[in-house]
């Protein structure tokens, strides 16, 4: 499978200088992790020049709804370091991730409670989103999905994971196909004790439940986390760690799908709600990494010997602190994942160059919370946000550093702020996930730099 | 009881059906044990639900005949002419005039309903089974050809019933048929009839002997005139006429659901009809009918989860907000006259609107924005008229919802069948020294009470068992445990979820209603039926098994100053308490896989 975008200077120095696109995939070593995107997407493998952060409006704070804020980012330009556009899109959807179509032309942004999917269209100009749709209607189409989480690029499709059902709000879920245009495909849903559709249950569990998925197309796998329903991530964090029933809602498991035919084939015990998926890139390395936000671990889900397998390979902090492990993110080489925990506002870096035993090499406090890490194609940048979940999120009268986003840099030792930007003091909300864009990568696209409005001014 | 009155109200002046429903009221209103008229389609008649009284003891009262059954000639299902002299025969006839497109629920469908009923019964009773014929007559000559009827006989008539569905070979012929039973009729357009219900019950001397109309019809009275009928005849001893035994049930089949539970007619409300119920359904599955769309009544009323929620202590509401109780149990709440863990509401078609407008809970802005969504979402202005012969509005709303939760009935659990059917191998001896110990030694029954041939296992009312006040009175911080994974238990330090945590809420329970010091931590005392599966238990689903009910209760719950008197150690046993555990999971209505499947058929709404 091939990419043919063809990339044209678009006088800005500072914006095209170093852009360059992965035209070909499967190409080990040569594909870094652009923040761990679909290997079937076009790549910025020079400088970014926006992040598009996914913000979750909060109650009395602002215009209190949901937006896609866009930063600028290269340091060539006059507005490095500044929001250069905020799009509202109504309503608290309880915003949470986002992905690029594979022509990455559209992001989808999706909304864990309303269960509505924005889908953006950041190519006509890339320092100006704007809404090209509104999918409404995902619950109803998909026959009772709740919660679209990881919208993630397939040839010409997006797969869409949910995390819980429109008949209990618990968190037996399924996946969902799209065309990139925003027409429904197909639901698959989590293999279950009961209704294991072919798959194996390997171990003791078999729950149904979603999160994460990420494809290993030399395998022609799909691996999927899972999380928990509606109940659990919306309700409040306090609350819910005191509720043992609330407790027992917890996914345990990962599924191994066959990618092509998107049927399961085996149910893995990975207990203690494993979160982000994130494989190898290398042609040898058939595994991939997802951590366990409760029992705070890092596994290795792995193929070997014609099976797959998935065990515990290192701790993260200390379980009994409630770390709680979030977004990580696979260097280009394989050798390294970041780690976020959450709740002590840490990035950690492990050495995974043998992936059985993980080992933590590096930390570094960002802020009072930390939630997503997005890292540059060629890892010597990294952008990290705060938010996690609405009510999960400490509380905004809470002192400290608790809403933001941050740039940094790293030099292969350690990580240098460049710039951060406080999205409380903003009036904008609850940061969460970050994609990048780059003009270069749209021929067609407009010339934002002169027309564009200054940071917050207007809202389109 | 509201849209009743409405209904009443307005029923001259609109469409036949209403007209025909309160014709069949006003003939009967009167007669109906509790008052109340049956003037319009909100009310199902007596005969669709148990009889609210005992019914007669047959031989012990006249049926004074009421003159002659006229004879006339009829054409039956299969097209073959007959007189009705020639299907009466020599035996008694129970005789409906009816037409089959009447969709008036309390009138032809009554009429039908109930003769089904009688056909089964007299395939059940061989006392009576040969000696009472069934004729269904229509009056709509033009639509309910032979064929016509043939199809809708076989749709009620159980195979082998002697059961003849006929109508007239010619009008003059059903204008003479109808005057002789005064069975007179409005033709009101297309194939509608406007009609007073009449069943005639009929002797072998071919003489009129009882007419009931919509307020009388009821296959236990109809079976009680039979067999009057038939002693008085001399073709039964009266002895032997003594209908089969019955319990103070109301003579309920041990299989029923209801077995155990009031009679229908005790409902804190107007039984449903089928119409009502849908549309209460409806609504209680649209996630529509929150303020962001998200939020059903089912989704904290899940009915695989016993009509609550298992996975939550207390409930989640719209964005994710904090719901200080545990969602209660839905099943037989239409026997209930306080409702809320507070027993601030006491009609189900008032309590409604409570959640629809918590802004912790569906969050609705205002009550006109629901009633205006509602207007605006395909079909629900035609299923309101069709169901309440009204407009969408407050009290509608509520009433639906209360139809639909009415229609949640779960009895019939094996102690039912043991303690009320007499079924003695229904239950274990684990269950029946639990019982004991129920009524007994650990005194349970003295809130959680029965009554004279049924139990709701609650006397409605409020009492403070100190879990409330505990959960005040609890020093903060400190240790908390949770677990992880399965199997995976930590113990931490709260000061780690502090900065996330809400404060929690707190509770005072029925003080919050009357601001009365001396109800503080006073909480409804729930109904027992079907316990096993609506854990977490108490107001805030603190206690996660019945095992650990039974240990609070028999430690004397939490004491406090106001702690009800009759919460004290009980000093049972560990085997005891295992005993009381098996007695409370006896009480599981076998009618409530039923009840789940007949939901999960029901669409759940969303967002288009």
């Amino acid at each position: 499978m091939r990419f043919n975008h063809s990339v044209r200077s678009r006088g800005h120095a500072g914006f095209a200088a170093g852009l360059v696109l992965a035209l070909t995939l499967f190409a080990p070593s040569a594909f870094a992790d652009e923040t761990c995107n679909s290997p079937y997407m076009a790549k910025i493998v020079g400088q970014e020049d926006y992040v598009y952060v996914w913000t979750l409006g909060i109650p009395g704070l602002g215009d209190e709804q949901d937006k896609l804020v866009t930063i600028d980012v290269n340091p060539a330009s006059e507005r490095y370091g500044t929001i250069v556009h905020t799009l509202s899109v109504g309503g608290r959807n309880e915003a949470h991730h986002s992905g690029l179509t594979d022509d990455r032309r559209y992001l989808w942004a999706g909304g864990l409670d309303t269960s509505k999917i924005f889908i953006f269209d950041i190519a006509t100009d890339p320092a100006k989103p704007r809404l090209h749709k509104t999918i409404t209607d995902f619950v109803d189409k998909t026959g009772g999905v709740v919660g679209p989480h990881t919208t993630y690029a397939l040839p010409g499709r997006m797969l869409v994971t949910g995390l819980s059902n429109h008949e209990d709000h618990g968190g037996v879920t399924a996946m969902a196909e799209y065309t990139n245009e925003g027409e429904y495909v197909a639901t698959y849903w989590m293999p279950k004790d009961g209704a294991l559709q072919g798959a194996v249950k390997s171990g003791q569990f078999a729950d149904g439940f979603g999160y994460d998925v990420r494809a290993l197309p030399r395998l022609n796998a799909l691996v999927s986390s899972s999380f928990t329903g509606w109940n659990n991530y919306m309700m409040d964090l306090g609350k819910m760690m005191a509720d043992p029933e609330a407790m027992k809602q917890f996914g345990n498991t990962a599924v191994v799908w066959n990618l092509h035919t998107r049927q399961p084939k085996v149910v893995l015990d990975v207990p203690g709600a494993p979160l982000e998926v994130r494989c190898a890139w290398g042609s040898s390395n058939d595994y991939c990494f997802t951590t366990t936000a409760l029992t705070s671990k890092i596994w290795l889900i792995y193929h070997e010997d014609g099976k797959w397998a998935a065990k515990a390979v290192a701790d993260i902090g200390d379980a009994s602190k409630i770390p709680l492990p979030v977004d990580i993110s696979i260097s280009a080489d394989d050798e390294l994942l970041w780690v976020n925990t959450w709740n002590d506002g840490m990035t950690r870096l492990f050495d995974v160059s043998d992936p059985h035993a993980p080992k933590e090499i590096y930390t570094k406090k960002i802020g009072d919370q930390v939630n997503m890490v997005s890292q540059s194609w060629d890892g010597k940048r990294a952008y990290y946000t705060s938010s996690l979940l609405g009510n999960w999120d400490k509380k905004d009268g809470a002192p400290g550093d608790l809403q933001y986003f941050k740039a940094y840099t790293w030099n292969g030792e350690q990580l240098e702020q460049k710039f951060a930007i406080d999205f409380l003091a903003q009036k904008l909300g609850r940061p969460h996930q970050m994609r990048f864009g780059a003009r270069a990568l749209y021929a067609d696209a407009a010339d934002a730099e002169e027309d564009a409005a200054p940071a917050l001014a207007a809202n389109d | 009881m509201a849209p009743r009155t409405r209904a009443r109200r307005r029923a001259p002046g609109l469409r036949i059906l209403a007209l025909c429903a309160a014709l069949a009221g006003g003939n009967a209103g009167a007669a109906h044990p509790h008052g109340a008229g049956h003037g319009d389609a909100a009310v199902l008649a007596p005969g669709y639900g148990a009889l609210s009284y005992e019914a007669p003891q047959p031989g012990s009262y006249r049926l004074p005949p009421l003159g002659a059954a006229s004879d006339g000639a009829v054409v039956d299902s299969h097209g073959q002419a007959r007189t009705l002299h020639e299907l009466f025969g020599d035996r008694l006839t129970l005789l409906a005039f009816i037409y089959t497109s009447c969709n008036d629920v309390n009138g032809c469908p009554l009429a039908t309903f109930v003769m089904g009923q009688m056909a089964k019964r007299l395939q059940r009773d061989p006392a009576i089974g040969d000696a009472l014929r069934l004729v269904s007559y229509s009056f709509d000559i033009e639509h309910d050809t032979p064929a016509v009827l043939e199809k809708y006989a076989s749709a009620f008539r159980p195979e082998g019933a002697h059961w003849d569905f006929v109508t007239a070979p010619d009008a003059a012929t059903l204008e003479r048929t109808l005057a002789a039973y005064q069975q007179s009729f409005q033709k009101s357009g297309g194939h509608t009839f406007a009609h007073i219900l009449r069943v005639f019950l009929i002797d072998a001397e071919q003489r009129i002997r009882n007419i009931y109309s919509t307020a009388f019809l009821h296959a236990d009275t109809v079976a009680a005139d039979v067999r009057t009928l038939l002693i008085e005849a001399g073709r039964l001893d009266a002895a032997a006429a003594a209908q089969p035994a019955q319990k103070t049930n109301g003579g309920r089949d041990p299989a029923d659901p209801h077995l155990g539970l009031p009679p229908d007619s005790a409902m804190n409300g107007p039984p449903p009809t089928a119409a009502q119920a849908a549309l209460g359904a409806r609504l209680f599955f649209d996630r529509r009918l929150s303020h962001n769309r998200t939020i059903s009544c089912a989704m904290c009323h899940v009915p695989a989860q016993g009509f609550t929620v298992n996975e939550l202590a207390t409930a989640v509401g719209i964005e994710g907000r904090t719901v200080k109780r545990n969602a209660p149990t839905l099943l037989n709440s239409a026997w209930l006259d306080n409702l809320f863990h507070d027993a601030r509401e006491t009609r189900l078609e008032h309590q409604v609107w409570s959640p629809l407008l918590a802004h912790n809970e569906m969050a609705n802005p205002s009550v006109g924005y629901v009633i205006d969504n509602l207007a605006q979402w395909s079909g629900y202005r035609e299923a309101f008229r069709e169901a309440f012969d009204a407009d969408i509005d407050m009290e509608s709303i509520g009433a639906a919802l209360a139809a639909y939760q009415r229609t949640l009935v779960a009895g019939g659990s094996p102690f039912d069948r043991w303690h009320f059917g007499g079924e003695e191998d229904a239950v274990g001896a684990d269950v029946k020294r639990g019982f004991a110990l129920f009524r007994g030694k650990a005194g349970c029954i003295a809130c959680h009470t029965m009554d004279d041939g049924h139990a709701l296992f609650t006397d409605q009312a409020l009492h403070n068992t100190g879990i409330g006040y505990a959960a005040s009175m609890a020093p903060g911080g400190g240790q908390r445990h949770a677990e992880l994974a399965p199997g995976t238990a930590i113990a931490y330090d709260l000061a780690y979820v502090a900065p996330s945590a809400e404060r929690r809420p707190n509770d005072l329970g029925r003080y919050e209603v009357t601001q009365d010091p001396d109800d503080r931590w006073k909480y409804r005392t729930p109904g027992l039926r079907n316990v096993a599966l609506t854990r977490p238990y108490m107001h805030d689903g603190s206690l996660s098994t019945l095992a650990e009910v039974v240990a609070f209760y028999n430690r004397g719950g939490s004491p406090n100053e106001l702690l009800d008197p009759l919460i004290r150690p009980l000093g049972l046993s560990d085997s005891e308490q295992d005993d009381l555990v098996a007695f409370l999971q006896s009480l599981t209505s076998p009618a409530i896989g039923p009840l789940v499947e007949a939901a999960q058929t029901i669409t759940v709404s969303n967002p288009d």
